[in-house]
């Protein structure tokens, strides 16, 4: 009994610590603005600028066979997202793309049902003629062709019957717009939490110390673990908030799609967020306010540009992108862009996982170690 | 009642490695009664508070308050005592008001800051945040804060250290009414007219060892049958003097 009593006041003490420390850093002006609307800021450049470009693709389509099929493939090159199709005579389309107001022309035969005529394919395989425009952007250019042949990909596939599943993925990966603002707010989301944690902690925990405030609560009768709890439970809140606040600014205006569930990545969240406010807590043990925050930045900042969030890991030199893929940062930044783009399950993402928790043990061990009142 | 003993401190021991900050301090402090801890900067004054507060382990010797041994029961002595700690600050974006209520709920105690705040003349900066208080406001907040638990006994640690004359001058007024509630007061001080116009009795230390306790008065006396003479300087006056005489002796928070 006496033991439930203690327990409801060390409840009551975090929940009070936690209320009052969330009220203390919405009135701090620049904590706010640092810590909840510089990546929000990040996220709005990022996404007005697209750096990266979506694609836009003039495409004319000269459509001679007019047939079921080439009908369903018109449609299907409509539904691409970046494509932007208009149809009418091998001659007219092509004068336009001559006069610069089509990318590139894309013309049906009219054998181009004949692929349905089993065995015929083979022998008469209808050959799509495209023309384009030498000045655009090669990039753009083949990455127009590569969605094309992804349509048609599918459409054979669906043809000949292989495996619905298969087709259908290369359906989504064709009509979905997998954009830069797609790839880069699931990364900004893994680095909001992780600054919030580790500078939150740092910020608070070591100027606390410094200015006498640790002092000052270890004075009442409170327990020291409640303190911290209140700290975990403040900056969780936080970071959750500002997640959230990512998550929908990117909806609403950047056309961001959670493929996955809000479940797992508040899950997501949160155990990263513990993770980084471990290795807060083991960081505002290790010097006075100057030391800790150069060592957080040295291990924050390198983070940040190497983990992925800002562009792929993919074009590092194979040793670098070998080293950074044991960073917490990309174990958390990857997981995310799945979960958040892919529609990853927990299961899918658990070497992930596995790397967080391997962090997670670290960090508690070191913040066990490191961690001091005074 | 009225010597019954509050705090009982016996043979008390702290070290630092090699460094020996208290050497085994004994005094006891009756109810009711303002007791003040002299000497100079490093003699131990400090270091022997928090020891009594629960906030520095004693490494021998033993702390008693109200009958309960500190060590053993810290949590429970430190929801009867109220502390000023020298150079401790409290966060920036609360108000005094939130602040106070902040700490009554570390106490589990539901405060009435207002009441608190009049006590210590400062109900009108309820709403203010601490930073933007003068330093002798600093001051009666920090005696505040100590105050949300009706605490048995108050310590204050170097409550008057870097107040202009008027500020300290008021401090030792708030300080004097609190005890004339019947609260008991421990205060260190190198101001020895602080600790001769406060103290019912001190404690004089110098390295880590109390070396004469008594009251201001039985202190003088016993200097002067010694053959002390103070160089009389018989100005009438002194430049403290002067200086309230000039700029008055109202606050200027």
């Amino acid at each position: 009994m006496i033991k439930l009593e203690e327990f409801k006041k060390s409840i009551m003490t975090v929940a009070n610590v936690t209320k009052y420390s969330v009220r203390m850093f919405f009135r701090d002006r620049s904590a706010v603005f640092f810590s909840l609307f510089v990546p929000i800021l990040i996220m709005a450049i990022f996404g007005v600028l697209n750096f990266g470009g979506s694609l836009n693709l003039k495409v004319g389509v000269v459509d001679e066979s007019q047939s079921t099929l080439s009908r369903s493939f018109v449609d299907a090159l409509k539904n691409v997202e970046g494509f932007s199709i208009s149809e009418g005579n091998q001659e007219t389309e092509l004068a336009t793309l001559k006069n610069s107001d089509l990318n590139m022309v894309i013309i049906i035969p009219s054998n181009f049902a004949a692929a349905l005529t089993p065995g015929q394919s083979v022998i008469a395989k209808p050959e799509l003629k495209t023309y384009f425009d030498a000045s655009e952007d090669q990039t753009n250019l083949e990455i127009g062709y590569t969605i094309i042949d992804k349509v048609l990909d599918g459409m054979t596939h669906q043809i000949t019957q292989t495996p619905t599943l298969f087709s259908v993925s290369r359906e989504s990966v064709a009509t979905r717009d997998l954009g830069y603002i797609n790839f880069i707010i699931p990364g900004i989301v893994a680095m909001s939490i992780m600054q919030m944690s580790i500078f939150g902690v740092i910020g608070a925990i070591v100027s606390w110390r410094e200015r006498g405030i640790l002092r000052r609560l270890l004075a009442t009768p409170v327990r020291p673990s409640s303190i911290l709890f209140g700290q975990v439970f403040t900056r969780l809140l936080i970071s959750l908030t500002q997640v959230g606040l990512l998550i929908a600014l990117g909806v609403i205006f950047f056309n961001l799609t959670v493929a996955g569930s809000y479940w797992t990545v508040l899950l997501l969240a949160i155990f990263g967020g513990i993770i980084f406010l471990s290795m807060g807590f083991a960081m505002s043990g290790m010097g006075s306010q100057n030391t800790v925050m150069a060592l957080s930045n040295l291990i924050v900042m390198p983070q940040m540009f190497l983990s992925g969030v800002f562009f792929s890991r993919e074009l590092m030199p194979q040793w670098l992108a070998k080293v950074t893929s044991y960073l917490p940062l990309t174990y958390l930044a990857d997981a995310m862009r799945e979960v958040i783009n892919k529609g990853a399950t927990l299961g899918d993402i658990r070497t992930d996982l596995i790397g967080l928790a391997v962090w997670g043990v670290i960090a508690f061990g070191a913040s066990v170690k490191l961690f001091r009142w005074e | 009642m009225k010597d019954e003993v509050i705090l009982k401190v016996e043979n008390l021991k702290k070290s630092y490695g090699k460094f020996r900050a208290v050497k085994g301090v004994s005094f006891e402090v009756k109810k009711g009664e303002i007791f003040g801890l002299l000497g100079p900067n490093g003699a131990g004054k400090t270091t022997t508070l928090e020891m009594i507060e629960g906030l520095r382990k004693i490494d021998s010797g033993k702390a008693e308050i109200a009958g309960m041994s500190v060590s053993e029961h810290t949590e429970k002595i430190k929801s009867i005592i109220g502390v000023q700690l020298q150079a401790s600050s409290f966060f920036d974006f609360l108000s005094l008001s939130e602040l106070l209520k902040f700490f009554g709920n570390l106490y589990g105690r539901n405060v009435d800051p207002e009441r608190i705040l009049a006590e210590v003349e400062l109900k009108d900066k309820k709403k203010v945040y601490v930073k933007t208080l003068s330093g002798g406001q600093k001051q009666r907040f920090s005696i505040a804060s100590a105050l949300v638990n009706k605490p048995q006994i108050l310590f204050l640690d170097e409550p008057t250290t870097g107040l202009d004359p008027q500020a300290r001058r008021h401090l030792w007024e708030l300080i004097k009414s609190i005890r004339g509630k019947g609260m008991t007061i421990v205060i260190t001080t190198h101001y020895m007219d602080e600790a001769e116009y406060l103290c019912d009795r001190v404690g004089v230390m110098d390295n880590g060892k109390i070396i004469s306790l008594d009251t201001p008065d039985a202190l003088i006396n016993q200097l002067v049958k010694k053959g002390f003479k103070k160089k009389i300087i018989n100005k009438g006056a002194s430049l403290e003097d002067v200086f309230l005489n000039l700029t008055g002796k109202h606050l200027r928070d």
